[in-house]
């Protein structure tokens, strides 16, 4: 999977949905981290967040984040649905 | 056709030593929220530039001092819990209000490089207490190749080239010949062992083919690899025999606050182990007050200053990534550390060649930094 091209897809989504915030965090997150590994860990668990917490956005983006969260266990990354310290 | 070009001037700021606003020496944009070392002003406590956020502890610049405890009190018992950079606010700058990094420690320039011939029954131990190396020291990427190559063995007669300064940047000499090198010339002129080498006919000959400085773990228990000027047609027996020392835990998971990174199952991951647990540098950059530093859980095994562009596409990040990065540093795996190694997947509709790059997952703090440097 080309998990760049997903996670610019879902914050070009976010975007047009006006959800500047939700799009802006996960563009920092992308641009913050340093390895494939970091990217896709936290990517994917604030994504998994802010579906959580923004019910409207389901439709949205839950398809992608799901196909997301199915390529990190296809190459050993489990991710979290419980957040165990504040989002960075 | 030539693009005009309009500079926005966003800021001009004159700093005192610590970080003082020179008065009517500066301005900028209320908007920008950055000031002295890149750190997050928070001008609402103690009006402009007077309250910097150091992650750790807020600084204030007028009095040089922090106004809470380091909390690497006990590191520095012959420091002031209060101080800020270690005083030297010249060529060092404050690491996140816990100590100051010196600038420039292991630039490639200001290197010291001592040689030493590789004897009859050396092994990396025995050549780390004969040089007065540490063991960490001995082991090193090729940052030509990025990897283990097994098929280098170091042999009796080759050169080994080490470092006194902690490895960053460009390190591969492997195409120097025995000509002077304009970056290399000092201590190449006055290294005992390679006037030896330089002396000896034949070993000139096999120099031309590079003199290295390149060495690793090549497996648990194996052998060491380099590339040398060597005595390696004469038939000489490789080193061989050393053992990594360190006992890191074989994990098969390391637990993140986003989730479990698992170890890869691929050959170059678990190949990668070794190197690792041997004390072999792990590379990590970001911009600061943004990515995260010391506690940072995800490394690489490989300078991504070296090359940019390809560091990117072997480990699946954004080239921005790199281009905007403003620090580097670089570590070592505690002792005893768990850690997994991963072998980035390679990313279809990129070009050919892509993924590859072994990453290190390790638990927050278990990288012990050695050098921590601002690049720009």
């Amino acid at each position: 999977m080309d998990y760049i091209k997903k996670i610019n897809k879902i914050i070009k989504i976010l975007e047009d949905s006006n959800e500047m915030e939700s799009a802006n965090m996960i563009k920092m997150t992308l641009e913050e981290s340093f390895t494939y590994t970091e990217i896709l860990m936290k990517v994917t668990y604030n994504l998994k967040l802010i579906l959580k917490k923004n019910i409207t956005l389901k439709e949205l983006i839950e398809n992608d984040v799901d196909e997301l969260i199915k390529y990190c266990k296809s190459i050993g990354l489990q991710i979290s649905s419980s957040p165990k310290s504040k989002l960075k | 056709m030539r693009k005009k070009v309009c500079p926005i001037k966003k800021k001009r700021i004159d700093y005192y030593s610590f970080g003082m606003l020179m008065p009517n020496r500066h301005e900028s944009s209320d908007k920008y929220r950055y000031g002295f070392q890149g750190q997050e002003k928070d001008d609402e406590v103690k009006g402009e530039g007077n309250s910097l956020n150091y992650k750790y502890r807020m600084h204030d610049p007028r009095v040089g001092r922090f106004f809470a405890v380091d909390p690497l009190t006990k590191k520095y018992p012959h420091y002031t819990p209060y101080s800020f950079s270690g005083n030297k606010v010249i060529h060092a700058v404050e690491l996140e209000g816990l100590e100051e990094v010196e600038l420039n420690s292991g630039i490639p320039n200001g290197r010291k490089v001592r040689g030493y011939m590789v004897q009859n029954g050396d092994n990396l131990t025995k050549i780390a207490e004969s040089t007065n190396t540490d063991l960490g020291e001995l082991i090193r990427v090729n940052s030509e190749a990025g990897r283990i190559e097994s098929k280098d063995l170091i042999y009796p007669g080759d050169i080994l080239l080490l470092e006194d300064t902690s490895f960053i940047g460009v390190d591969d000499v492997s195409g120097m010949n025995y000509d002077r090198d304009q970056n290399y010339g000092d201590w190449y002129d006055n290294d005992p062992y390679i006037q030896q080498a330089l002396n000896d006919r034949e070993t000139i000959e096999t120099m031309e083919f590079g003199v290295g400085v390149i060495m690793m773990v090549a497996g648990e228990g194996s052998l060491v690899a380099a590339r040398g000027a060597s005595s390696r047609s004469n038939g000489l027996v490789p080193v061989r025999g050393y053992s990594p020392s360190s006992t890191a835990p074989n994990t098969k998971s390391i637990s993140t606050p986003y989730g479990n990174a698992n170890q890869g199952s691929s050959s170059a991951a678990i190949s990668a182990r070794p190197y690792v647990q041997s004390g072999g540098k792990l590379f990590r950059i970001g911009t600061l007050g943004r990515s995260q530093t010391a506690e940072a859980q995800f490394w690489a095994t490989e300078n991504p200053l070296a090359n940019p562009k390809a560091f990117a596409k072997k480990y699946g990040i954004p080239i921005q990534n790199i281009s905007n990065a403003d620090f580097i540093e670089v570590g070592v795996l505690k002792p005893n550390t768990s850690f997994v190694t991963r072998a980035a997947p390679p990313a279809p509709g990129s070009a050919a060649g892509s993924g590859g790059g072994i990453e290190v997952v390790t638990p927050a703090n278990g990288v012990k930094l050695e050098s921590f440097i601002m690049i720009k």
